[in-house]
């Protein structure tokens, strides 16, 4: 399975998580992104604004909605690493952001899933990301890792 | 759960190369010693060599392991620098997230 999953206990009920993640005016404090819509809808095609300070600080990007489940799932597509190029993307493959909400014991347990890289090509990867020189054991174990449970 | 899309182009992707758990282990003994024979890479495992084969034909597809011939020999090595960009692909990501998910929970937890 080609894809990054990501874990995080959030000390808070369930409503108030996926409040925050789905709510458009809360989402954006935390990604960092500005926009002119009020609502996140599935099948909507979003427009967000970065308002990280950094290389892509103003840049735009954009987030298709896919599914919004009630405190249980919220999904979208986009094209990942986007902010960080200048390039057309609109034919490029997209990949799937989902998160996912469960109740934990001290809180809610938020899964963010983000996948279907395998749709991407190795020419955009070489174009998006430079090279970098570190020790080569290290970045073996690390892909082991991210490709770890993968049937 | 690699998609399984009709075989339209020769080459692989990279990462669907990467998402197969015995290619994976092909790369990983490639990372680890010099050039291998499709004969030392089959041995002590459970995959034949047509198997193996097979995968390297994937791999290299992908542009991830070249063979040259060394005498009657074919001898496979790793390209690393596309294993290193898949690498740093995901890394980058990765991290991505776990800062926007590291946000997330500040504003929640601290009634931002």
């Amino acid at each position: 399975m080609n894809q990054i999953e990501r874990k995080t206990l959030i000390v808070a009920p369930r409503p108030r998580v996926w409040q925050a993640i789905t709510d458009i005016r809360q989402f954006c404090k935390w990604f960092s992104t500005e926009t002119d819509e009020t609502a996140f809808r599935p099948g909507a095609h979003v427009r967000l604004i970065s308002t990280h300070p950094g290389p892509y600080y103003k840049m735009e990007f954009f987030v298709d909605i896919v599914e919004i489940l009630p405190e249980t799932t919220f999904s979208w597509r986009w094209h990942p690493a986007n902010l960080i190029t200048d390039e057309d993307l609109s034919r490029e493959p997209t990949t799937l952001v989902v998160f996912a909400l469960e109740d934990a014991e001290r809180g809610t347990l938020v899964t963010v899933t983000e996948s279907g890289f395998e749709q991407l090509f190795p020419s955009r990867i070489t174009k998006v990301f430079g090279m970098n020189e570190a020790g080569w054991k290290h970045q073996m174990e690390a892909l082991e890792r991210y490709f770890s449970g993968a049937k | 759960m690699a998609r399984s899309k009709p075989p339209t182009r020769t080459s692989a992707t990279l990462f669907a190369a990467l998402g197969d758990e015995t290619r994976l282990r092909i790369v990983q003994r490639l990372a680890r010693s010099a050039p291998a024979s499709i004969t030392e890479l089959a041995a002590g495992g459970e995959i034949t060599r047509q198997a193996v084969t097979k995968h390297l034909h994937v791999l290299a597809g992908a542009g991830l392991v070249h063979g040259a011939r060394l005498g009657r020999e074919q001898r496979w090595s790793l390209d690393r620098k596309q294993v290193e960009q898949a690498r740093t692909f995901l890394e980058g990501i990765s991290q991505r997230w776990d800062d926007a998910l590291a946000r997330l929970k500040t504003m929640v937890e601290e009634g931002g």
